[in-house]
């Protein structure tokens, strides 16, 4: 399995990474929808994991130009928010799991390890 | 229930940088937790491993820890500021105090827009005011500002100059924000591409 992790928070998403590696999932991570972009291109992933605002674009567009280069790409999304609007519309969008920040790793984990059963 | 009152817009500005400030603070926790638990995991394997922990990792992973915590930390200060702002019905303030905390707690707002707010005080200026109010009409203007689509991508500066602080680039001042400055008896002046704010 193999995970693209989208946040602008870079120290964040290097820990997770270093963590889902130890799990056996390969992971990466991008701190820009250009990065993110740059590297779907290159590599074919099973999940993304995109923060739901970032600076100038929020996750939910960047998972409408993920999804036009890997259109069955599966999407998680991570927020600091947590608001219900925003839980729907990740819903409504395609969106596999919402999970509010700091999220629970085991959880995260998890919910990766359905995603692949699926 | 008449919600006209720009001291509803007041709340409002209230719930908005307080939501903000939380998403902040979330961040720094979520950073602190996946690096212990980092380190936790570093531990577990050099155990089953039975190998030696680098000690340049774990430094590498505190560093980062303690780094959050002096960030939440400033990000408190800043909560704790803001929330005694309504205490005093008026009070002597620093202008160039609270114009720098009302751009602190509004910077993860504008960096979502890609705006840059800068701020130049040459002198120290003390102005009478309810500190509350002040705080909610420089946010009220800075959300004139950013919910402007072509202004994008911007900078915005705040000068202070005796009792005037000027605005750059010019801002359409929206009746929410003309109605707070009314209640401090401040007015606004839109001239020469810049928005002044008299303290008179």
């Amino acid at each position: 399995m193999r995970v693209l992790l989208v946040d602008d928070e870079q120290e964040l998403v290097e820990a997770l990474v270093e963590r889902l590696k130890f799990r056996g999932i390969e992971a990466d991570f991008a701190t820009t929808k250009e990065t993110a972009l740059k590297l779907i291109q290159e590599k074919k992933y099973d999940v993304a994991v995109l923060d739901m605002k970032m600076p100038k674009i929020s996750g939910l567009e960047i998972m409408e130009e993920l999804k036009k280069i890997q259109p069955k790409l599966k999407i998680g999304f991570l927020t600091g928010h947590g608001s219900k609007e925003d839980l729907k519309e990740c819903s409504l969008k395609g969106g596999c799991f919402y999970l509010v920040k700091p999220v629970d790793f085991e959880d995260f984990f998890n919910k990766l390890k359905e995603l692949e059963e699926k | 229930m008449d919600l006209s009152n720009p001291l509803w817009d007041l709340i409002q500005i209230k719930g908005q940088i307080t939501a903000s400030i939380s998403h902040e603070l979330k961040n720094c926790l979520a950073i602190i937790q996946e690096k212990s638990g980092l380190l936790e995991d570093l531990i577990e394997l050099s155990e089953e491993d039975n190998n030696t922990l680098s000690l340049e990792k774990i430094k590498e992973i505190t560093t980062s820890i303690f780094n959050q915590t002096v960030r939440a930390n400033k990000i408190v200060q800043n909560l704790n500021k803001l929330a005694h702002t309504p205490d005093d019905k008026c009070l002597n303030i620093d202008i160039s105090e609270y114009l720098s905390l009302s751009l602190s707690v509004y910077k993860r707002i504008a960096d979502m827009k890609n705006i840059e707010l800068t701020l130049t005080s040459p002198e120290s200026f003390q102005y009478s005011t309810q500190p509350f109010i002040f705080l909610g009409l420089i946010i009220s203007i800075l959300n004139d500002f950013t919910q402007q689509e072509e202004n994008k991508e911007k900078k915005l500066s705040f000068l202070v100059k005796k009792n005037k602080i000027y605005i750059e680039p010019q801002i359409k001042v929206s009746s929410k924000s003309e109605q707070i400055a009314s209640l401090l008896n401040i007015t606004l002046e839109e001239k020469n591409n810049t928005l002044c704010i008299n303290l008179t």
